[in-house]
């Protein structure tokens, strides 16, 4: 099937739905699919996702959507749509967005979106975008149809079928990914996870940067706790790809497990670094800068690049989350004071709670004098405020006053029987 | 080991405009009101207010890069530098009313203009939808 007439006759039996809340996208996409064919009474355009939701329940060969319809996020439906139809050789998707990151594309290309509009856009870029998919899954050969029909089988659990399907597709394709790929879905359906990633890692044999493989293996190696191979995954998947952003905090995980902080620095700061928009991804980010800068505080030589990540790191974090806790530990552990005492003045003192007023207690331990901590600490310990940090802190400014050892002593007892488990650590805070 | 990523995948391009009415000297900066509709290579097709020009009306349009830019109170007579990354001058040839909302749809046809600039910014649209469109090629069609 390669002529006009040909394209049209297939697509005069399609069931189209369309939605967007702006009137020009509703004409020059209804145009485009009724000059390819698809009579008009059978395209349905839609206003609202409430309206496409219905219309969806006709189940539409193709659905095109606006990322946004009235301010409301249609990728709901387009999951909807996708799901309703698993056998993707036969249906369609499609989003018009302003968004033009190559993430958010490859966040629904994985999603099994068929195309992109990119707005703006004219007829031609209408063509463009969607004819090559219309036209590819027209023109699908037996076998590509084969390997949906596999995919759908396994998407809707049929697992026996697909397997029974599997062994026609992987006729002659020994040399071939998707065989390996398709056993190792229906392998993970049936909770085999061990043969699932033997199959994936099979697959990659013949082509070792195929994005679906890689990143299924990915999400399974993940799960499985297998941080240093997934994190080789991610590697090949970054450098050949665009990152769904739905992976990023896997793999900053990824990451952490692998103890590869400089590395987990570098790659947020990227991101960071990027115009694009990061919305959702900040918290992860904060947690990565912060928790790779703890983990390096102790490298003598990486003093700048610790410091360098908790100031991205406070950034993107209020105040009261427990990473801000985290960072200003990790400032003082590099002695850097300054950084700490801007952070605690942001806070009034009256909103502090025992962690932050402990902190503060470091902070004055480090810059001022002992008297000036031991009477800090002194306050906390009869105002019910102290945490195991400032009993320790206490104890030694104390032991730094030069108290006398009975005095001492009472003080780790004391101490020991709010932290009866840290017994040893009070009293070896006096030694 | 390390995870490489490319910064550019992040980025997305964005414009904001503001409109001046020359024709009747009136200058809007609804920006969250206006939206890019088409290129074309000596014009641009818009969605604005509907209350904002007639057809027929001479128009000053100025992009800034990015969604959230600060416009500065005063726009500079020359309509370049600072913050500006292209302006033009051009007439309303065509204005249609968008359903049943108070927008409009115009086509402005651009007469005095840095093409130069323009063609640049029409090419990184155009690059970045041949990025998008390989992307999915890719994921497509590679086991056929």
């Amino acid at each position: 099937m390669t002529d006009l007439s040909k394209f049209a006759a297939a697509m005069k039996v399609k069931k189209v739905v369309l939605c967007s809340d702006n009137t020009t996208d509703k004409s020059s996409w209804k145009r485009y699919f009724v000059e390819a064919g698809v009579p008009v009474a059978q395209v349905i355009t839609t206003s609202s996702f409430q309206e496409a939701s219905e219309a969806l329940n006709k189940n539409p060969d193709i659905f095109m959507t606006g990322q946004y319809v009235n301010n409301q996020s249609c990728l709901e439906l387009v999951d909807r749509h996708i799901e309703k139809q698993p056998d993707r050789s036969r249906a369609w998707t499609f989003v018009c967005t302003e968004n033009n990151s190559l993430l958010l594309s490859s966040y629904l290309a994985e999603k099994n979106v068929d195309g992109i509009i990119l707005k703006p856009y004219n007829s031609q870029d209408i063509s463009d975008s969607l004819g090559p998919s219309l036209i590819a899954k027209l023109e699908m050969k037996k076998e590509t149809k084969l390997y949906h029909e596999i995919l759908a089988l396994v998407k809707t659990d049929q697992l026996d079928e697909a397997s029974e399907k599997l062994e026609i597709f992987k006729k002659g394709k020994e040399q071939n990914p998707y065989p390996y790929y398709l056993e190792g879905l229906i392998k993970e359906g049936r909770n085999n996870i061990d043969e699932a990633i033997d199959l994936y890692f099979k697959s990659l044999e013949f082509d070792e940067k195929n994005y679906l493989v890689l990143s299924r293996l990915f999400d399974l190696l993940m799960a499985n706790r297998d941080y240093e191979q997934a994190y080789s995954c991610a590697e090949v998947l970054c450098e050949n790809h665009p990152i769904n952003p739905n992976r990023i905090p896997e793999m900053i995980r990824a990451s952490i497990a692998t103890k590869n902080f400089e590395n987990l620095i570098k790659f947020c700061d990227a991101i960071l670094n990027s115009t694009g928009n990061i919305a959702g991804l900040e918290k992860p980010l904060a947690a990565a800068l912060i928790v790779a800068a703890k983990s390096l505080a102790m490298v003598p030589k990486a003093r700048d690049l610790v410091i360098d990540a908790l100031r991205r790191g406070v950034s993107l974090i209020d105040r009261n989350s427990p990473i801000f806790i985290s960072a200003l530990e990790t400032f003082l552990l590099v002695d850097d004071l300054a950084a700490t005492k801007k952070l605690l003045d942001e806070i009034p003192s009256d909103e502090m709670d025992e962690d932050l007023l402990a902190i503060d207690l470091e902070y004055t331990y480090k810059s001022k004098t002992p008297v000036a901590a031991f009477e800090k600490a002194q306050v906390l310990v009869k105002n019910d405020k102290a945490n195991e940090k400032s009993y320790l802190i206490l104890l030694k400014a104390a032991k730094e006053l030069g108290k006398d050892s009975n005095k001492l002593e009472d003080m780790a007892f004391d101490a020991a029987r709010i932290f009866p488990e840290l017994k040893n650590e009070f009293l070896n805070a006096i030694k | 080991m390390s995870l490489i990523i490319n910064a550019k995948d992040f980025h997305s391009i964005q414009y904001s405009m503001i409109i001046i009415n020359e024709t009747s000297g009136l200058e809007n900066r609804d920006i969250k009101r206006y939206s890019l509709e088409e290129l074309d290579p000596t014009g641009v097709k818009l969605k604005i207010p509907g209350s904002i020009c007639q057809k027929g009306h001479v128009l000053g349009v100025i992009f800034y890069r990015g969604k959230r830019v600060k416009i500065p109170r005063k726009i500079p007579t020359s309509r370049q530098g600072g913050e500006i990354f292209f302006s033009a001058i051009g007439k309303v040839k065509e204005k249609f009313i968008d359903g049943d909302s108070d927008q409009v749809i115009i086509e402005v046809q651009f007469t005095q203009f840095d093409n130069h600039t323009w063609q640049s910014m029409l090419e990184e649209y155009a690059e970045k939808k041949s990025q998008v469109r390989e992307l999915f090629k890719g994921m497509r069609l590679n086991h056929d």
